[in-house]
């Protein structure tokens, strides 16, 4: 049995391969599944939560295209980040005060204002202060220093501090203010609350005529204080608490937001779309290849049973058949998915239970279409002379379905399960746009978040994740074409 | 046994493949508790509203309002059934939608994708979507089935033809590509880049409704005038499904007509010398009919649920989104009716084709 497995799946290889079609399709499929278990092996394990969390995004440009949408003439201001723990800075100690200052530069040559200023701050533990301080100045390519755009202060409790996860933004109403004293001008063109709505674009701005406001190209220079308080005046051993609490801090950076971001773009909430490309990309693999394998089984076994053994068990087995056939699918998987997402709204494991759900439901409406076609071949099988002889040799219903019928199926089945794959990850996807999500990053998501946020207006945010979609299914259904061209000889050509 | 009794016993099959179908769905609703918790929103809602206005009189006394409060909800569970387990309420919702006694829209927004307002029946919500259906996917497959029948039997002798190749390269192509993908990249270009197509398409209620009124008073000027209106509703999603939905067409009637062109009859009438006209028409169209059928009406009849998910994408007012709506809201009447519906459509026309394919293939009544 092994060997004479292993001998079709030569030969399906090889017929598939010598064809154009085949070749694409198993070097597609073989790049496809590399790359989901890169991504299965990469994903961090709370993916899913840092994902649908808004806080690790808050330093992201939102709705952006990717870097690359400026060779098209897209105008992009730059994203500038800078990890501030291995930063290097200028220390400062003056009574009680412990001050780190961090200078940096973000160079503005754009058409388009950045989206904004943010720093971030995740996993900071400071033990034996008194208060933490931040201050960020900005001084402009026109010379002129901007005080105190971003202010932050804490105290601390029973001497210590703890920030688990935080992201700090300007007070957009004092920082117009500010811009407003540094710049009387301004208030000819526009109010105080206009300035406070869109602080970037009067920060990195300039009134060029009476009425109009453009980027100041140029070098900002950004200068960081961290100030922090202790109880007594500040010691080496105090100095070296702060430096130590800083560097070991999950994360603090400082961001000047553009306007693109990454490879493919982000979302609404700055979250990166080309993440979520990539870690979707195994799970739209097992829901394809999962719904495939597992209604092909059950195909293959229940047509098998129905025409080996014919009779109340075939009456039975075809009549449910209709009766699945009869249900309209669709309808029927959005209201268990609804249902069931009602029923699991809280439960940490509501995306896996979801998904098991859906795949569970493609599963148990899917095999009729081949427990048909394997019945009647089966049928036709079954008349053979070869198989009386095995009978009256002795051989078992078992050994007979196994040795000589399976292996006259197995070619028309292997086409059967490559084309069922791609209509589960379409039919999975196409949940998502409704709506039914299960809090997993895949590709119908986005597109879902595309319609609702996106307008339909961002192309960064349409295309990638249907043309990863249409891959994929293109995947399978050129290795069905391939396959199916293998085993029927008369799809090829004369 | 005889033809007759065949088609009877499918007759019964289909029959209980249908009562089955719309039991399972009541099943689902009514097991998973998803309705119960919808009626049981409203059921709140409607408490507090009360509890609100009792509070609003002059001079109330608490214990009173609390007393009046819980009367009423116990009164509110009552009509709504909930203090008998879901099988109590679900069956007799089953049976009256068996017996085509829809019950009543429960929900506002399920309405509103008819344009009705509470209360509305479920059937007059169901037929007031299905013609926006039928304007748009149910033509759509039909200007595809027309395509497909044109081309495919121009291309089934030259296999392996440059023709032959695009056909089944665009096949695998379009059979890829997700229609309502293709719907938000339509909708990305034509409504939102290029403008020539709406961005809302919820408006063709309204074009309905002015052409049908036109119909009915003999206004032609008003008739022909609102359908190039509907025209400029209609005609993106028609070329969406059209776009998608044709290579597969191409596809399966080439598979068909090519299982029937090495058959030994159709060789021995090339052999003949027969013109290949009369070749595809008399020998290969002929046998070719009964599966061609087959797919026609099934594909049609598929057509009058609607297709959910493009449908949801347009945001068209047809039978698909008022589908999705019943489900996402949690509407047991209008589920339940229009799963019956749908599936008598489906188990009707297969029961035609199981009438038509002893009309129309000699083989059967051997």
């Amino acid at each position: 049995m092994m060997d004479r497995f292993k001998a079709f799946l030569y030969a399906i290889k090889s017929e598939v391969w010598s064809q154009s079609s085949g070749k694409a399709a198993l070097t597609l499929l073989s790049f496809l599944i590399i790359l989901s278990i890169v991504s299965a092996i990469m994903l961090p394990p709370n993916f899913v939560s840092v994902w649908n969390d808004p806080k690790p995004w808050g330093i992201k440009p939102k709705d952006a295209p990717p870097q690359w949408a400026a060779f098209f003439g897209y105008s992009c201001a730059p994203h500038y980040e800078a990890d501030l723990r291995g930063f290097r800075y200028v220390l400062g100690i003056s009574g009680n005060e412990v001050s780190l200052k961090y200078t940096l530069t973000y160079n503005l040559n754009s058409k388009s204002f950045p989206q904004g200023i943010a720093i971030k701050i995740d996993g900071l533990s400071l033990v034996g202060v008194q208060s933490f301080r931040i201050v960020l100045n900005i001084t402009r390519p026109d010379g002129v220093t901007v005080p105190a755009v971003l202010t932050y202060l804490t105290t601390a409790t029973n001497g210590s501090i703890a920030i688990t996860s935080i992201v700090l933004n300007p007070d957009t109403m004092k920082l117009a203010g500010t811009l407003i004293t540094l710049y009387p001008q301004l208030l000819s063109v526009v109010n105080l609350n206009d300035i406070a709505m869109n602080y970037p674009t009067y920060l990195f701005g300039t009134l060029t005529n009476t009425s109009r406001i453009s980027p100041l190209n140029g070098l900002y220079r950004l200068e960081l204080l961290v100030i922090i308080a202790v109880p007594r005046i500040a010691t080496a051993a105090d100095v070296n608490n702060i430096v130590n609490a800083f560097r070991d801090s999950q994360d603090f950076r400082v961001a000047v937001i553009g306007t693109c971001y990454g490879v493919l773009g982000t979302d609404y909430r700055g979250r990166d779309i080309g993440l979520a490309l990539f870690f979707g990309l195994p799970i739209a693999l097992l829901i394809g290849i999962g719904t495939a394998v597992l209604t092909t089984l059950i195909g293959l076994f229940a047509g098998l049973v129905s025409g080996y053994y014919g009779g109340a068990i075939d009456e039975s087995i075809q009549r449910f058949i209709d009766v699945l056939g009869s249900i309209p699918l669709l309808p029927i998987l959005i209201l268990i998915a609804v249902a069931v997402q009602q029923a699991y709204g809280a439960n940490p494991y509501k995306p896996i239970i979801m998904l098991l759900v859906i795949l569970g439901t493609l599963v148990v409406f899917g095999w009729g279409g081949l427990a048909i076609v394997v019945r009647s071949m089966t049928l036709s099988i079954k008349s053979e002379a070869y198989i009386e002889a095995a009978k009256v040799a002795g051989a078992s219903n078992w050994w007979i379905m196994v040795k000589h019928i399976i292996p006259q199926l197995l070619p028309y089945i292997a086409a059967q399960m490559v084309y069922s794959a791609p209509s589960a990850i379409l039919t999975e996807a196409g949940l998502s746009i409704l709506g039914i999500q299960h809090g997993l990053p895949t590709w119908g998501g986005i597109l879902a978040d595309a319609r609702i946020y996106g307008n339909v207006s961002y192309w960064w945010w349409i295309f990638p994740p249907g043309i990863a979609i249409s891959v994929t299914s293109l995947t399978f259904v050129l290795l069905g074409l391939s396959l199916e061209r293998a085993v029927e000889p008369r799809l090829r050509r004369v | 046994m005889s033809i007759g009794i065949i088609i009877m016993r499918r007759a019964v099959f289909l029959a209980l493949a249908l009562i089955i179908a719309v039991f399972l769905t009541g099943f689902i609703i009514g097991a998973t508790g998803y309705v119960d918790n919808v009626v049981k929103a409203i059921i709140n809602e409607e408490v507090r509203a009360y509890r609100q206005a009792l509070s609003k009189m002059p001079n109330v006394n608490q214990s009173y309002v609390d007393k009046l409060t819980r009367s009423y909800q116990q009164m509110l569970v009552r009509t709504y059934g909930l203090d008998k387990p879901w099988i109590y309420r679900i069956i007799p919702l089953v049976y009256s939608t068996l017996i085509f006694k829809f019950g009543d829209v429960q929900q506002t927004s399920v309405a509103e994708v008819a344009g009705f307002q509470l209360p509305a029946k479920a059937s007059d919500v169901i037929l007031a979507c299905l013609p926006r259906t039928i304007v748009m996917i149910t033509v759509a497959e039909l200007i595809t089935i027309v395509l497909a029948l044109l081309i495919a039997p121009r291309i089934t002798f030259k296999i392996g033809s440059l023709a032959d190749r695009i056909a089944v390269i665009y096949a695998a192509l379009t059979n890829a590509i997700p229609v309502w993908w293709l719907a938000l990249v339509m909708i990305f270009i034509f409504s939102y880049r290029l403008g020539v197509a709406p961005q809302q398409f919820r408006g063709v209620i309204k074009v309905l409704s002015t052409m049908s009124s036109a119909f009915m008073a003999g206004n032609a000027v008003s008739f022909f005038s609102s359908f190039g209106n509907l025209l400029s509703y209609v005609w993106l999603p028609i070329l969406t499904i059209v776009i998608t939905l044709l290579g597969p067409w191409i596809y399966s009637t080439r598979a068909m007509l090519l299982r029937i062109v090495r058959e030994d009859f159709v060789l021995a009438a090339v052999a003949r010398g027969l013109p290949q006209k009369v070749v595809l028409r008399k020998y290969i169209l002929r046998p070719a009919l009964s599966p061609i059928m087959t797919s026609v009406l099934l594909g049609l009849a598929g057509t009058l649920g609607g297709y959910i998910i493009t449908e949801s994408v347009f945001d068209w007012p047809g039978m698909g989104t008022l589908y999705y709506q019943a489900i996402a809201s949690g509407d047991p009447a209008t589920i339940l009716g229009l799963t019956y519906i749908l599936t008598l459509v489906y188990v009707v026309a297969r029961f035609i084709l199981e009438v038509l394919y002893v009309a129309l293939d000699p083989r059967v009544r051997l």
